[in-house]
């Protein structure tokens, strides 16, 4: 409580919340009430944590004295089998829980501490007498809710120091023009920073008519960093936050979809493919006009004619819903398939193609052979097989 | 106490996760013939040797120090079997015997404690009297290490000390406790303590002394009241017995570990007797330190071969000492395939300290062991065969390093002979521009010609014959790629029955 008034006098928030808070924790921390009750617990406190006694057991016979140094026989036991012993291992400690209360045997003993410590337990008598409720409900909300805000900027903080930019983005639950500049992946910024490498980061827009962002390119592109990043953009803005952008217009949704690639899931007798189609399926089922879906690398575990059947009918589906999505594939004649589709693709060094800039770019799909692609999808050109190999 | 009979400063991990590729490298290069046959019916030896067999060993030095216990192995074999047998025994009896400490009330705990340390006993007495037996007969670092440690932490002394513990623990004369307060006044941080004086009776001899004494006594009809003491002796022999239950807890974790220690040389035991009744030889291999050198064979053979079909196969002898990549190339089922996996399980065995099927072999010690064959039924029924192919190269990429060895058998021959030849000749530079040994056993002729002229490497080119000696075997000589069709000698023989034609290898 006392630190915490400190560290508000130094400080002139603007909202209303904060200055509210502040006046409230500056009063209370000065009244003489609680500076009184402050000092005299610290004093029982410090008391009570030197006592210690000890319990002798024999059948139902009990009696209690001071400690006198005797050795700890778990120690011992310890000692004389640590030939054997190992870090790790099962613990047999049983979970005593802390007791709620006292039972009539630990009162019992309980009175004969007492006994042996006559003037400490006249004191403690006095303090509860004096001071039987004391938590304040206003401080106790106002150090819940500052969790949220505290635990959010402490995350962008060494990000934000390594020159990215956060937002407050303008929202909107009508316009589904949507557009952001120098955004980046909070993950992927997250582990750069550490590594203290630099960043790339992107411009994305969506216009008019367009809803549905394809997004095509070599692998490895930044492709699905991309697709991440404008979920997080939306995600982010829908809870107030600052947005990782310099600048922002974004669409408030109702619900986000997301499906991206994962393991077989051994739990499941269903295939990968399967697996997809239902999730997807039920996705579209809960989707309306105002929701946002992010797909990446969806229907990558079967045959190219099946994913270019499968990939289309989903495209058609969510255009006619009109919801805003952003598409992660490899099928770039996705990107043709009329006016609510707009292509992105993933760019490499025009110099050295084996070179990854990161960028994406807002233009048309550019296609490859099949066999070619599939071996460079996999990373296994030789030059891309050079790049991963380190020598 | 430490056994480190596999490694010379750390235990075995039997749950040490495989490489990736380890359904592969089981399924391409047989394994599971080698492992049976080392594991003779134990499936602990089999479970540890899988691991030792396919996750190797990265120097020199760590292979050394392998091989070398292993000799003492071959000169002392009965020692390895009765370490393997007591540790055994201790694991099983606790078993068979229901022993084991399934309570969580502390004062069962300590009484189930009790009763399994007093199991292990008689048994880690026998363990020191096999050490004091063969202490001076073994020579290498790590069982004449182990032999030491057990003869000496086991002591007579030791023993008796032990024993000594586990009767006082019978607690006949009361226990005593020492607590402090809690934030509500409730008992807490109990601890069993070791009383002064002599055990007695406990209550009236420990408090003779002039430090005031209260207490009080518990009526026996008061139900509610014997239970709360019983929890407070409880909660005051918690630390006490976790502490000795889990020492017994390390006594069996000690003996598993021996267990698992001694496992992989009992099964090289097996498998060098197995190899030895069929007349095949073998011998310890030379490892240089990873590299890219390349091989260098006598008499290499396929063990999983020889055992599976009874009787002594053929050896080859191949230098590959810098030649990279090693196309392999010839008549179908002439033994390519054999061969291809007898270089597998070569490197395999040498890598995790066995020795080889050979009579001679010196290598550079692979970095990552990696197969990609041709698989006949895509199992997932899911992907293109070409994607599928790839996406397996792909793993395998994620995962080469300079120095590993990758063994190709007939691979991305799923698609035309120039889209193939392409991808395969694309994947094989690359890996042997990063010094990374290929070994490629091929029909895609475009691709494996195309080495010849291929001038940053120095390529060394492999056909599969018949020996001179009769049709049922092969042997691998040096010779460049052929573009006749192999298919054709098949064909006749299917089609046209020709004689004296050999039955197929497995």
């Amino acid at each position: 409580m006392t630190g915490l008034a400190e560290r508000f006098r130094g400080l002139s928030p603007e909202s209303r919340a904060l200055r509210a808070a502040k006046a409230y924790v500056e009063r209370y921390a000065a009244s003489e009430p609680f500076l009184a009750l402050s000092r005299e617990a610290e004093e029982l406190c410090r008391g009570f944590a030197g006592l210690r006694y000890c319990v002798a057991v024999k059948d139902l016979s009990v009696k209690v004295r001071k400690y006198e140094d005797e050795e700890d026989y778990g120690r011992i036991l310890e000692e004389a089998f640590s030939r054997f012993s190992r870090s790790s291992g099962k613990s047999y400690l049983a979970d005593y829980p802390e007791l709620a209360g006292v039972d009539h045997i630990q009162a019992q003993i309980l009175k004969c501490v007492a006994k042996l410590y006559p003037e400490l337990f006249a004191r403690l008598e006095a303090f509860h007498l004096r001071h039987e409720r004391f938590m304040d409900k206003t401080i106790d909300a106002v150090e819940r809710e500052a969790q949220f805000y505290l635990s959010w900027l402490a995350y962008i903080e060494p990000i934000r120091r390594a020159g990215l930019c956060f937002c407050l983005p303008r929202v909107s639950d009508a316009e589904k023009a949507i557009s952001a500049r120098d955004v980046f992946d909070l993950a992927l910024a997250k582990k750069v920073v550490l590594a203290s490498s630099p960043i790339v980061t992107n411009d994305f827009r969506i216009d008019g008519a367009e809803r549905i962002a394809i997004v095509t390119g070599p692998n490895q592109g930044g492709k699905t960093t991309f697709a991440r990043a404008i979920g997080q953009l939306h995600h982010l803005a829908a809870l107030g936050l600052p947005v990782p952008c310099s600048e922002a217009r974004l669409f408030l949704f109702d619900h986000m979809f997301t499906h991206f690639e994962r393991e077989e899931s051994l739990k499941s007798h269903r295939s990968k493919l399967h697996e997809e189609l239902v999730a997807i399926h039920a996705s579209l089922e809960a989707a309306t006009e105002r929701s946002i879906i992010i797909l990446n690398e969806v229907f990558t575990s079967t045959t190219l004619a099946d994913s270019v059947f499968l990939s289309r009918k989903i495209m058609e589906r969510i255009a006619a819903l009109d919801a805003l999505c952003v598409c992660v594939t490899f099928l770039d004649e996705l990107a043709a398939m009329g006016e609510k589709f707009v292509s992105f693709v993933s760019t490499v060094d025009s110099a050295d193609h084996a070179k990854r800039t990161f960028k994406i770019e807002r233009r048309p799909a550019d296609g490859l052979a099949y066999a070619r692609s599939l071996a460079e999808k996999r990373r296994l050109t030789y030059a891309q097989l050079r790049e991963r190999i380190k020598p | 106490m430490n056994a480190f009979l596999m490694h010379r400063d750390r235990d075995v991990d039997p749950e040490a996760p495989l490489p990736q590729n380890a359904a592969d490298l089981m399924q391409d290069l047989e394994l599971d013939i080698l492992l049976s046959s080392m594991a003779a019916g134990d499936r602990l030896v089999y479970d540890i040797s899988k691991r030792a067999v396919l996750c190797g060993l990265g120097d020199v030095a760590s292979i050394l120090y392998r091989q070398a216990v292993l000799d003492d192995c071959i000169l002392n074999p009965h020692l390895p079997r009765r370490l393997y047998d007591i540790a055994t025994e201790a694991v099983e009896s606790k078993r068979r015997n229901w022993f084991g400490i399934h309570s969580t009330n502390p004062d069962s705990i300590l009484h189930s404690a009790v009763r399994m340390i007093g199991m292990y006993l008689p048994l880690l007495e026998e363990l020191r009297t096999l050490a004091e037996e063969n202490v001076t007969r073994c020579t290498s670092e790590g069982l004449s290490r182990l032999l030491a440690t057990l003869r000496d932490e086991l002591s007579a002394e030791y023993i008796a000390e032990i024993r000594g513990h586990l009767q006082r623990l019978a607690f006949g004369e009361g226990v005593l406790v020492s607590a402090c307060l809690g934030r509500g006044l409730e008992g807490c941080g109990y601890a069993l303590r070791r009383p002064r004086r002599p055990m007695g009776n406990l209550v009236r001899r420990v408090f003779s002394s002039r430090a005031p004494v209260y207490g009080f006594s518990v009526n026996p009809r008061d139900d509610a009241g014997c239970q709360a003491l019983g929890e407070l002796r409880s909660r005051g022999v918690n630390l006490a017995a976790d502490s000795l239950a889990r020492s017994a807890d390390h006594i069996e974790g000690f003996f598993k570990r021996l267990l698992f220690e001694v496992a992989f040389f009992v099964g090289c035991l097996n498998l060098r007797d197995a190899l030895s009744r069929l007349g095949e030889p073998v011998c310890m291999p030379c490892p240089r330190e990873p590299g890219s050198l390349g091989e260098e064979y006598r008499g290499l053979y396929n063990p999983c071969l020889s055992l599976h079909a009874g009787r002594r196969s053929f050896g080859n002898d191949v230098c590959a000492v810098g030649r990279n990549p090693v196309i392999i190339t010839g008549v179908n089922e002439g033994g390519k395939s054999t061969f291809l996996r007898s270089v597998g399980v070569a490197a395999l065995m040498m890598r995790c300290g066995m020795f080889a099927p050979a009579e001679a072999f010196s290598s550079d010690i692979a970095t990552g062991i990696f197969t990609h064959y041709r698989r006949r039924e895509d199992r997932s029924m899911t992907s293109g065969k070409l994607d599928e192919e790839l996406a397996r190269m792909d793993a395998i990429a994620d995962r080469l390093a300079p120095g590993a060895l990758v063994l190709f058998n007939e691979s991305f021959a799923a698609t035309n002979e120039r889209e193939g030849g392409d991808i395969a000749g694309q994947i094989t530079r690359a890996l042997v521009e990063r010094n990374i040994r290929v070994y490629f056993v091929t029909h895609l002729y475009s691709f494996a010609a195309g080495f010849a002229e291929y001038a940053t490497c120095q390529p060394l080119f492999l056909r599969a014959e018949r020996r001179g000696d009769g049709g049922r075997s092969y042997k691998i000589v040096e010779g460049v790629p052929s573009p006749r069709s192999h298919g054709e000698d098949l064909y006749r023989k299917v089609f046209e029955g020709a004689s004296g034609c050999p039955a197929s290898p497995p």
